[in-house]
């Protein structure tokens, strides 16, 4: 009896530590308890926990993707240029849609193809790709913003659906889908193999190759379903801040969520509250009115407190 | 004796080719709004001079210091006559910009000053006024009386002096409480999260200083997506071309705007010229450039707004 | 000893007497391991004491290092980016002042080295080194802390004949100077041999001490299992004349292999040998798409096969056990799910179907016998024996039809051995299996193989059958006509 309730804590800490959290908000601050506050951290959080969700394939892989926060920019700036363009009807925006989602998938396939055939390491060819892709953005924009003149397209990240907000619901089952995928298919056993022993994958007949260069796939997806809810609620992109630090943020919610930095480990379940404590500490920042400059002080003690409190369970058991 | 004419004929035509002036413009490559606005109106100043044979410019944009220091020294190499430099940061630049004006080269220190000086021209907005303005207006708008909430932007020693400027404007009016000060890092998203999270916490907000139109538009969506899009005054600053419009065509929120404008590049880049050039200012009874410049806040109002509207400027 | 709930050791007494050599031997799980990190501090018992040179002592790693009770592990603790002398002198470099004195230790080391006749050089670096080498390397570090008490673990899995004759030297040299070593194996032939006490542990009890020479390998053997042991080695099947497999001339990119030309017929155990670096290894890799081929022939089953990668291995029906178990045969995750890993679609419809994988891990479980607490563990928590049998039954179920097995009972205990030789006579029996093993250990070869090919260099010389498959033979060709300096 007494196994169970440690196993049980060890395996469900994260969620203890963002009841922790919660909690210390609510008594410091009671406004933060007020449902509209709950509803609007898991709204903030959506668009970098979607992303975080895709990150965390890469990493079990034993990859990296430090594009993401550019190719944030870059992928709404499209989908922004692109709905100006065309007529402003619901079919367009599904257009714009289904073209973003092209566009993201030859990006992953790029970057996929760059690092296992072309073997570039990833770190190198993603961080690479953070750059040339806000160059991009920066460029075509002259460094301005690009800014949406469509009613359909950016009515879609303002949705309300049975009272909950779009981008919300889209992260909710975004994270149930893709926790299905990791877990019980055969392409998410593969991808623990790879990043476990690339070797040992090898050996075992795996395709590591394309169980790899899916994963950059699937990241880039992560990232187009997030700039196509985060410009549309905005209306606009901005060439020079949009996107900025979303590859650390959604790093930092895998690793806080027990996906380990060198492969084989890792959860869609761990990420998603990874993603919220995230959002919980941004949230308790503001509604504290914690002072400016102790801001990125308090942000990291609480992100290592959460850590090291799942790393005392790990060495336990 | 021919041969020898030759080659002096040649060596005189190569120093005319050399007798252009170089001109190096330094500065940080845009992080946001305002800074993509600089580096737009740098463009903008250099392409004036497109037909003039007399100038040459060469321009680099920088992610951090240390880019920015190698940038400088590359261009000290090259041979330039004039540097205008926005500082990344004014102690790691300072060493090097000390160099170049002790080697001869005029230097215009653009925007963030650096701490010696030994520089030629100093040209910068004026963040006081551009904070105390700001903070007059709303104490005088709410009559003296509200609760009021400042999202500033990346905590930085330009960003303490506008915020502190406008605690002392409104330190004057007991009445008007600062109920929330919160960084939105001059980004729109985050502006609007930080908003969004302010509004959940506070039912009451009578004014919002955001000392900057970028952050406003954040402000604003979240207003908007929480039906509180009333009954508040909105205050940014620097004259984005879109609030600019906005106040143009009576926008019954924002009425004013402040100028903070990324064009001082463009001035600083005329100062350079005018100065290689040997020429003197408009209306003084003094020779050369003036030292130190701090460019006015202006205020925008409705009524003269089309005058700081620029549809084809990035910012 | 107790480790949580469990008791790991009971009640072990044991005197060691200065100078002398001891055997301890034991199946996987029965304690070695265990009663080896008591004594040189690693692991605090749980109840007993420890009397060092008639004193009491409660020790802890640098306690017993002090006191000059030092273990050497099987992975060896050298480390690969430093220099032989730096490893000898890590954590008590020699300095002067704040600097270290480099010429001092290399002057040191030197000295060591040619103590022991070796000829190491102790300038370079430790990944330069073969195994034998590196293991004289620890020894030397030992000899260099004024070492009492020696104890080796598994010192010989990667060592040739001659070089374990070497180390066997060495060993002599050491008692001679005093020092008490202690031998951990699981080579029982070599224990008997180098060992003058004998100390078989069996579930955690020690079962006999007594002089090694007293028993024969398969009482020992049969005392370590606790029952009787049959035949090590099951009667060898009469394979049928269908060549299955033809290799023509093979050459890789790299020349590892040279010109190699053998057969496979179906329901054989083919086995291979020779010394480390002769390219048997790699002739294997070169079959499963890992290593390049240049020129050659391969004919499976009468047509053409081109290797390219593994998953076209797989296709064509031939599967390989790796040598390296850590490095490239276990995946760190569950135990059933390395079972799985290779056969996925047999469970997935759309999804992933894991009551079919464990039901499928169960019967492996039990026809393996496969030793461990549930599943879901995870299978570094397994010991060397029973890992294999998961990887193996990973290989089984892909349906292969040839199966190669590298080094398949490296770090095995005998019971687990004579499992894993049982399944390979089972899988023929039942399926007409064919078996390919690479193979250092003579013994194994000669019981277990119906034929062996010999590889020297890269080339294969010679085919050894029924009288001619004898240990001298296979030596002779696999060393050569000229005796080869290990060192």
């Amino acid at each position: 009896m007494l196994i169970n309730v440690k196993t049980f804590i060890s395996k469900y800490m994260i969620v203890l530590v963002l009841i922790g959290l919660v909690t210390l908000s609510g008594i410091i601050s009671p406004a933060f308890l007020k449902p509209r506050n709950i509803l609007n951290i898991f709204w903030q959080t959506s668009y970098m926990g979607i992303i975080a969700i895709g990150i965390t394939f890469v990493m079990i892989a034993g990859g990296i993707d430090l594009s993401v926060g550019s190719q944030l920019a870059l992928l709404g700036a499209f989908a922004v240029v692109i709905s100006n363009k065309l007529s402003d009807q619901l079919h367009s925006t599904f257009v714009v849609i289904s073209l973003t989602y092209i566009i993201a998938a030859l990006l992953g396939l790029s970057m996929g193809f760059l690092i296992t055939k072309g073997r570039i390491p990833a770190f190198i060819a993603t961080l690479g790709g953070m750059a040339i892709y806000r160059s991009l953005v920066l460029h075509f924009a002259n460094g301005g913003v690009y800014v949406s003149f469509s009613r359909s397209f950016s009515g879609l990240g303002m949705k309300f659906i049975v009272g909950l907000p779009l981008p919300m619901l889209i992260f909710v089952i975004y994270a149930i889908i893709m926790h299905v995928m990791l877990e019980k298919t055969k392409f998410g056993r593969y991808v623990f193999a790879v990043g476990a022993n690339e070797l040992a994958a090898i050996y075992s007949a795996v395709n590591i190759n394309f169980v790899r260069i899916t994963t950059y796939v699937i990241s880039s997806i992560s990232v187009a379903t997030s700039a196509v809810l985060l410009s549309s609620m905005m209306g606009s992109v901005s060439s020079s801040s949009t996107g900025v630090g979303f590859e650390l943020d959604a790093i930092a919610a895998a690793v806080i969520g027990g996906t380990s930095l060198s492969g084989g480990k890792g959860s869609i379940f761990g990420t998603f509250f990874g993603a919220l404590i995230l959002g919980v500490i941004n949230n308790m920042l503001v509604m504290l009115n914690v002072a400016v400059y102790l801001q990125s002080l308090v942000k990291g003690l609480i992100i290592i407190i959460a850590v090291l409190l799942q790393n005392i369970n790990v060495s336990k058991s | 004796m021919r041969r020898f004419l030759v080659i002096l004929l040649m060596v005189l035509l190569l120093t005319a080719f050399a007798a252009k002036f170089k001109i190096g413009v330094a500065i940080p490559a845009a992080d946001h709004g305002w800074t993509a606005g600089m580096v737009w109106w740098a463009q903008y100043a250099i392409k004036q001079y497109q037909s003039d044979p007399d100038v040459e410019f060469y321009l680099v944009t920088a992610r951090e210091p240390s880019e920015q220091i190698a940038q400088v020294q590359a261009l000290l190499t090259r041979g330039i006559n004039a540097l205008v430099i926005n500082p990344y940061e004014s102690a790691p630049l300072t060493p090097i910009c000390v160099q170049a004006f002790r080697q001869g080269v005029f230097t215009v220190i653009v925007d963030r000053g650096i701490l010696s000086e030994e520089y030629n021209v100093y040209i910068a907005g004026d963040n006081y006024m551009y904070g105390y303005l700001a903070g007059k207006y709303i104490a005088e708008k709410l009559k003296g009386k509200g609760n009021v909430v400042i999202i500033r932007g990346i905590p930085s020693t330009i960003d303490d002096e506008r915020v502190k400027a406008f605690k002392d404007a409104i330190a004057q009016y007991p009445g008007i409480k600062v109920i929330a000060e919160q960084p939105g890092y001059w980004s729109r998203e985050k502006a609007f999260e930080v908003m969004q999270t302010l509004l959940a916490k506070f039912p009451q907000i009578d004014a919002v200083w955001t000392g900057d139109d970028d952050m406003l538009h954040g402000v604003l969506i979240a207003l908007k997506q929480a039906g509180r899009d009333k009954n508040i005054v909105l205050v940014g600053g620097a004259c984005e071309k879109n609030i600019v419009k906005m106040i143009m065509d009576g926008h019954p929120l924002v009425e004013v705007d402040f100028t903070y404008p990324p064009s001082m590049i463009a001035t600083a880049i005329n100062l350079a010229v005018m100065a290689l050039k040997g020429q003197s200012l408009n209306g003084f009874y003094q020779k050369g450039i003036p030292r130190k410049i701090i460019l006015s806040t202006e205020t925008v109002t409705r009524q003269n707004a089309k005058d700081y509207y620029f549809p084809d400027s990035v910012f | 000893m107790d480790f949580s709930n469990v008791r790991v050791l009971h009640n072990i007494d044991v005197d060691f007497v200065k100078g002398k050599i001891y055997g301890i031997v034991g199946e996987n799980g029965a304690g070695k391991s265990t009663l080896m990190k008591i004594l040189s501090g690693f692991l605090q018992p749980t109840e007993g004491e420890i009397y060092f040179e008639g004193k009491k002592v409660f020790l802890n790693p640098l306690k017993a290092k002090a006191l000059g009770i030092i273990l050497i592990p099987q992975e060896l603790n050298l480390v690969e980016n430093l220099r032989v002398f730096e490893n000898v002198f890590l954590g008590d470099e020699i300095t002067k002042g704040i600097f270290l004195s480099k010429k001092e230790m290399i002057k040191e080391t030197k000295k060591l080295i040619e103590h022991l006749n070796l000829s190491i050089n102790p300038n370079i670096f430790v990944s330069q080194l073969s195994p034998a080498q590196k293991q004289m390397v620890e020894i030397i570090k030992a000899i260099s802390k004024k070492v009492k008490v020696l104890i080796m673990d598994e010192p010989t899995s990667s060592l040739t004949d001659k070089e374990v004759s070497k180390l066997f030297q060495v060993t002599y040299e050491m008692q001679r100077q005093g020092v008490t070593v202690i031998f951990i194996s699981h080579r029982l032939k070599e224990v008997r041999q180098i060992a003058e006490e004998l100390i078989v542990l069996r579930d955690g009890r020690k079962v006999f001490q007594g002089k090694a020479q007293e028993l024969t390998e398969k009482e020992i053997a049969e005392l370590m299992v606790g029952r009787k042991i049959y035949e090590m080695f099951p009667e060898k099947a009469n394979p049928n004349q269908e060549v299955i497999l033809q290799v023509k001339n093979l050459y890789t990119a790299d020349k590892r292999v040279k010109g190699a030309s053998f057969e496979l017929r179906k329901g054989e155990i083919l086995g291979f040998y020779g010394l480390i670096g002769s390219g048997r290894t790699e002739l294997m890799e070169a079959l499963l798409g890992i290593r390049k081929i240049r020129s050659g022939e391969i004919l499976l089953f009468g047509k053409r096969y081109e290797p390219k990668t593994p998953i076209n291995a797989k296709k064509a029906g031939i599967v390989y056990l790796p040598e390296d178990r850590k490095a490239a045969g276990i995946i760190p995750f569950e135990v059933f799910k390395n079972t799985t890993l290779m056969s996925l679609e047999k469970h997935s419809n759309f999804l992933l179907n894991i009551k079919s994988e464990l039901d499928t891990f169960r019967r492996y479980e039990r026809d393996f016998e496969i030793k461990l607490r549930t599943p879901w563990q995870l299978i570094n928590t397994l010991s060397g024996g029973n890992q294999q049998k998961v990887i193996i039954s990973k290989l089984v179920e892909t349906g292969a039809k040839i199966f190669i097995f590298d080094e398949p009972t490296r770090g095995v205990d005998v019971g687990a051995k004579q499992k894993i030789y049982e399944i390979i006579y089972q899988l023929i029996k039942k399926y007409n299996s064919s078996f390919i093993v690479i193979s250092s250990d003579l013994p194994e070869i000669i019981g277990l193989c119906n034929r062996v090919y010999v590889m020297r260099n890269g080339e294969i010389v010679a085919e050894l059958k029924d009288k001619d498959l004898n240990e001298k033979e296979l030596i002779y060709y696999a060393i050569g006509v000229k005796e080869v300096n290990a060192y």
